[in-house]
């Protein structure tokens, strides 16, 4: 039933021809282990680009932001300095989160995008109708997102546990 | 959040709270029912559905804002006032006569005391708002219908295809330029039916397989217009809320379209690339293997590695599989599963039925960690994947995955896949996995295959 062991001896001749096209293929062929000292030296090289593509963004996005702040006005800056802040502090910590999270992950997020349901509720007590009725569907709608992305990321979260 | 929702709830200018507590409260109860009815097979639907809310309430939020400034505008044209003026310092606003101004409600205050400068930069902030409110509305809809199996997986695009979304665009800005300079509501609506549109015609355009990252890529949308309602409010809660949302969804795209070796613009802009050059000949056959045969293999086995796609959520075989790992695992063997990223509809979809079935996570492994081990392994079982345990990924260069990291199951000493028949699946990518030599056709429903082997395992 269960094939021989030496299952890749019944390969042997097309294999050359195969690795190649293996090589070809892959950018990054991992054919030879690579001695501790190129490995260091190759993680050195990573980091130090990794720095130097960090520094360059973070420089980039301080030269947009000051460009910004000449022409707009300083309410409006005060809210975007907010906006880029989250931005960066999001993706920190999203990178942080285990894969095997991320349906929870979306669920939660979902649950708390919801948040917009603020903009309704300081919509509804406007003394036009029309703005009234629609804050109401908002409220509404935005309130069983945030019932039900909060609850169901409880149920999910409750059944994750170890052998 | 809850403090935030109470403080606005009481907070000044604010007369319908009695009314919002109905609202909320009602919502909760919608919420409450779907989130304890719900399987977690759908899960990827409801994700979807609750994104389309989302947008469609930063639509409504949006519009009101207009609504509020063409209602404030009226104010000041009936005072013989203008709207926007500024006092001598040449950026502060002057603003409505404190007897005129405390009669408007909270939000009327706001947007009365702001400059020209100022509503102008309201008004793009509200346009982005509801034009990626709309996107993520409809877009949402389709995706969900296409989860739900209500709406053809298949891509499919109105003839014109992108050029059609790109016009649309296009015709959007247009037409935001025109409400800035004041041409009216109307722009604004007609603009929103754009986005409306685009949002359907770009998600119908991209097929079910790729749906997590259509699903993570509205989940990052639903956070930026959240973060453009935010902007147009002038609250920094919003903001901050939004932002963390959208990068995140962000994310998430990027970790799925990553592991597909594809570009985030190909994925949206829908399809495989298609083959560069004839595919690969494939030698041998496809040999199948009945339940005696494959039980007789997993009791000779040490370790086991079970790799599960998203054939195995349609078939709800999660159980089963399940007790097929209890009872492997209580004989002694290393059981171990192996979870591709984009397996399933939704990321970390896998993990999540797993963990229902109560399958312990810390045998649940991501790809990279075990695909060294695959090579050692005794047996691996292969439910209801293709694309993403597909060799031509790495030994085709003219496969339309070539490049894509798969699960390299190929490796292990013994490979069964259960499959519901012949056939190359949702991609339709030929399989050579399945006519190797060490690789058995394990062929029926999932669930009723898997249940057939548990009383033959001891």
């Amino acid at each position: 039933m269960a094939p021989p062991s030496p299952i890749r001896g019944n390969h042997l001749p097309p294999p050359p021809p195969k690795v190649k096209a293996i090589a070809a293929a892959k950018p990054k062929p991992k054919e030879k282990e690579p001695t501790p000292e190129e490995k260091k030296a190759a993680e050195l090289a990573a980091f130090k680009a990794q720095t130097k593509q960090q520094v360059t963004l973070i420089a980039v996005a301080a030269a947009l932001l000051l460009a910004v702040g000449l022409v707009a006005p300083a309410s409006f800056m005060q809210h975007f300095i907010v906006f880029v802040l989250s931005v960066f502090i999001g993706f920190q910590v999203i990178w942080k989160v285990a894969h095997s999270l991320h349906t929870p992950l979306m669920s939660v997020t979902n649950a708390i995008s919801s948040i917009v349901i603020l903009g309704a509720l300081i919509q509804i007590g406007s003394s036009s109708m029309l703005i009234t009725v629609l804050a109401a569907a908002g409220i509404f709608m935005a309130s069983i997102n945030i019932f039900g992305g909060f609850l169901v990321t409880r149920r999910m979260l409750a059944m994750f546990q170890k052998s | 959040m809850a403090i935030a929702v109470i403080g606005t709830l009481i907070g000044p200018g604010q007369g319908l709270w009695p009314a919002s507590l109905v609202l909320i409260a009602l919502g909760a109860a919608v919420g409450y029912q779907l989130a304890n009815r719900v399987q977690m097979t759908q899960m990827p639907e409801l994700v979807a559905i609750m994104h389309s809310l989302v947008g469609l309430a930063a639509i409504i939020v949006g519009f009101n804002a207009d609504i509020m400034i063409n209602t404030i505008a009226d104010i000041y044209t009936a005072n013989n006032l203008v709207f926007g003026a500024v006092g001598a310092d040449g950026y502060t606003a002057i603003g409505l006569p404190q007897g005129i101004s405390d009669g408007l409600s909270s939000f009327g205050q706001l947007i009365a005391k702001k400059s020209s400068v100022e509503i102008t930069i309201l008004r793009v902030e509200l346009v982005l708002g509801i034009w990626i409110g709309a996107v993520t509305f409809t877009g949402s809809i389709i995706a969900y219908g296409k989860l739900a199996g209500k709406v053809d997986t298949a891509a499919k695009k109105l003839p014109g295809g992108h050029m059609l979304n790109a016009a649309a665009a296009i015709g959007s800005l247009v037409l935001m330029f025109a409400y800035l300079g004041g041409a009216g509501s109307w722009t604004l609506i007609l603009l929103t039916l754009l986005a409306l549109f685009i949002g359907y015609h770009l998600i119908m355009g991209i097929g079910g397989a790729d749906m997590p990252v259509v699903v993570s890529m509205l989940n990052s949308y639903s956070g930026w217009a959240a973060a453009a309602i935010g902007f147009s409010l002038g609250n920094d809660l919003l903001i901050v809320v939004g932002a963390l949302v959208g990068s995140s969804g962000a994310i998430l795209s990027y970790i799925m379209c990553k592991a597909m070796n594809r570009s985030f613009i190909s994925v949206i802009l829908g399809g495989f690339g298609g083959p560069s050059g004839p595919a690969a000949e494939i030698e041998g056959e496809q040999i199948a293997i009945d339940a005696a045969g494959v039980a007789a293999a997993l009791n000779d086995a040490d370790s086991v590695v079970i790799v599960p796609g998203y054939g195995m959520a349609v078939a709800q075989a999660q159980n089963a599989v399940n007790e097929l790992t209890r009872k492997l695992r209580a004989a002694g063997k290393e059981v171990r599963f192996g979870i591709h990223p984009v397996a399933g509809r939704l990321p970390g979809h896998m993990n999540v039925l797993l963990a229902e079935a109560k399958v312990p996570y810390d045998i649940v492994l991501e790809m990279d960690e075990i695909n060294d081990d695959l090579s050692s392994t005794d047996v691996v079982i292969v439910i209801g994947s293709n694309d993403i345990v597909n060799p031509a990924a790495q030994d085709d260069p003219n496969s339309p995955i070539a490049g894509m990291p798969v699960l390299e199951v190929w490796n292990a000493k013994q490979v069964f896949v259960c499959k519901r028949g012949q056939g190359t699946g949702y991609s339709g990518i030929e399989n050579p996995l399945f006519f190797k030599d060490n690789t058995r056709m394990f062929y029926g429903d999932a669930k009723s295959t898997i249940e057939s082997l548990l009383p033959q395992i001891d």
